[in-house]
């Protein structure tokens, strides 16, 4: 065969339909803190634009593994990691990595909205302004393009000036993801970012998953199991520090293959 | 027990007592057409009621569980698997009621020697051991069992295909009874029809007991 194939065939599988590319990768991660081991060999990959979640009983390793794809574990003295993360194919704990760069590609949405007792308006900015971009248009339609991606901003425009403090909870917790989109990330992490909203804000923030997962890839720590399923493209099921099981989101809720996959989503667990 | 256990034993249970009563009602089917008691026929249209009763009472607690409860893996497919089983005992009910609805319209006892020659007897007998066979199987949570009823199925349509060219040939010998032979062929389709809806409550078994979809595999 010397017929040259163009460019476009290579990234095609052969149904024709293009093929997703791996943005998270962690390969033989194992996490401690002081002598604790708090994952155990861990190995996954992520699709680009898809939503992965993260599912397990307290204390298995979701939030420490969750943090690993953007560095917030440094700032526990005793946390060390072995193995490789790797983001987009970049080692993320090699030593150069800027880590401000590093969170900028991958921002991180909390279980409690965490809003700046500032302005909705600066709350937005302020991922822009500490990069020190200053163009006024540019940050504007940045903060009003990323409050119509978080569907915030008809209930907030006449009110850019207002404490983000005055919000409720619901809102507030699209802000702080507003906050988070302003400076483009390539990845969202959530650690259970509804679980202290109301069911209508909750049903919202799952409604804008949906929605940013066109652009963003995310993944997302869920004690809610129908949540799990209701947004997730795959699921990853830790248990006391190892990655049980991993799959699509339909295979683990309907025919996992481990039984303590199984007993956990079943509500039997023990 | 789990709240939700409890929920699912329930129906269990509830699919458990109308198997029973089904299967009842499909053997006064067979001694009604043996012994010609139109008496066993209003007891089956009797209880034919309560065989609907049941499938409405599964549906709905299916319908709660499902919405309360939001079951996955395992117990969900025990819900659906209960849903698709409840809805195929309610039409092997039906066919019970068409095999004694028949012996109302036959005037004369059907004799043993035709009956037998038709095999009567061998599929009716084949019939209600796949329902035991099925039954067992969901009490016990047995793929084996469940699969036994496939082979079952096959000697029910061997009597089946042949059952036309016996008919003509009861016929042939005594045209003026000719309606008799056509109600018995008709009971011999019926029965037929009880060994699909038998096969399919295997398969609901088999799926929710080894999550394999054996009803997609192709025939070969
Ligand atoms: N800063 C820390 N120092 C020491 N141990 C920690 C720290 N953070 C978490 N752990 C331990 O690591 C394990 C995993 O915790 P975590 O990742 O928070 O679990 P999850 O998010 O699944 O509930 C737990 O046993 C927890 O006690
Ligand atoms: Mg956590």
């Amino acid at each position: 065969m010397t017929v040259k194939e163009p460019m476009s065939a290579l990234v095609k599988n052969p149904q024709g339909a293009p093929r997703k590319n791996t943005i998270i990768e962690a390969r033989n991660v194992d996490v401690f803190y002081g002598k604790f081991q708090a994952l155990k060999d861990i190995n996954i990959t992520m699709e680009e634009n898809s939503v992965t979640a993260f599912i397990g009983p307290s204390g298995c390793g979701k939030s420490t593994f969750l943090r690993c794809f953007n560095r917030m574990n440094d700032y526990i003295d005793e946390f060390s990691i072995k193995g490789e993360v790797l983001i987009d194919n970049k080692k993320v704990y090699w030593k150069n990595v800027a880590v401000e760069e590093l969170r900028k590609e991958v921002g991180m949405v909390f279980q409690k909205p965490n809003p700046f007792p500032k302005s909705i308006f600066d709350n937005v900015a302020y991922g822009l302004k500490i990069q020190g971009i200053n163009d006024k248009t540019f940050v504007e339609e940045r903060v009003v393009k990323s409050l119509k991606d978080v569907a915030l901003w008809d209930e907030v425009k006449d009110e850019m000036k207002k404490s983000a403090l005055a919000l409720s909870g619901g809102q507030q917790q699209r802000l702080c993801i507003a906050r988070t989109l302003a400076v483009k990330p390539k990845i969202i992490l959530m650690d259970e970012p509804t679980s202290a909203l109301d069911p209508i804000s909750t049903a919202k923030i799952e409604e804008l998953m949906f929605e940013l997962k066109k652009e963003y890839t995310i993944v997302i720590v869920t004690h809610n199991m129908q949540q799990a399923g209701r947004i997730s493209d795959k699921t990853a099921f830790f248990y006391m520090g190892d990655l049980v099981e991993y799959g699509d989101t339909k295979q683990i809720f309907t025919n996992p293959k481990k039984e303590r996959t199984q007993n956990y989503i079943t509500g039997r667990f023990g | 027990m789990t709240h939700l256990d409890s929920e699912l034993d329930q129906i269990k249970q509830q699919v458990i007592e109308m198997m029973s009563l089904v299967k009842s009602q499909l053997a006064k089917g067979k001694e009604a057409v043996l012994t010609f008691d139109k008496d066993l026929v209003h007891e089956i249209n009797a209880n034919e009621n309560r065989v609907n009763a049941m499938e409405l009472n599964i549906d709905r607690d299916v319908e709660n569980v499902l919405a309360l409860y939001s079951p996955v893996a395992v117990d969900l497919r025990f819900v659906m698997a209960s849903f698709k089983i409840s809805s195929d005992l309610e039409r092997i009910g039906d066919n019970a009621v068409g095999i004694a609805k028949y012996i109302n319209n036959v005037d004369v006892q059907l004799a043993q020697k035709n009956l037998d020659k038709i095999r009567f007897t061998e599929m009716y007998e084949n019939a209600l051991a796949m329902l035991d066979d099925v039954f067992e199987a969901f009490e016990k949570e047995d793929t084996k069992l469940a699969r036994k009823v496939f082979i079952k199925d096959k000697v029910l349509n061997e009597i089946n295909s042949n059952a036309a060219n016996i008919a003509i040939e009861l016929i042939k010998e005594k045209p003026e009874k000719i309606h008799n032979y056509l109600y018995l062929l008709s009971i011999i389709r019926k029965l037929e029809r009880v060994g699909d809806l038998t096969k399919n409550i295997a398969e609901e078994l088999i799926f929710y007991i080894e999550a394999k979809v054996l009803k997609h595999r192709k025939k070969k």
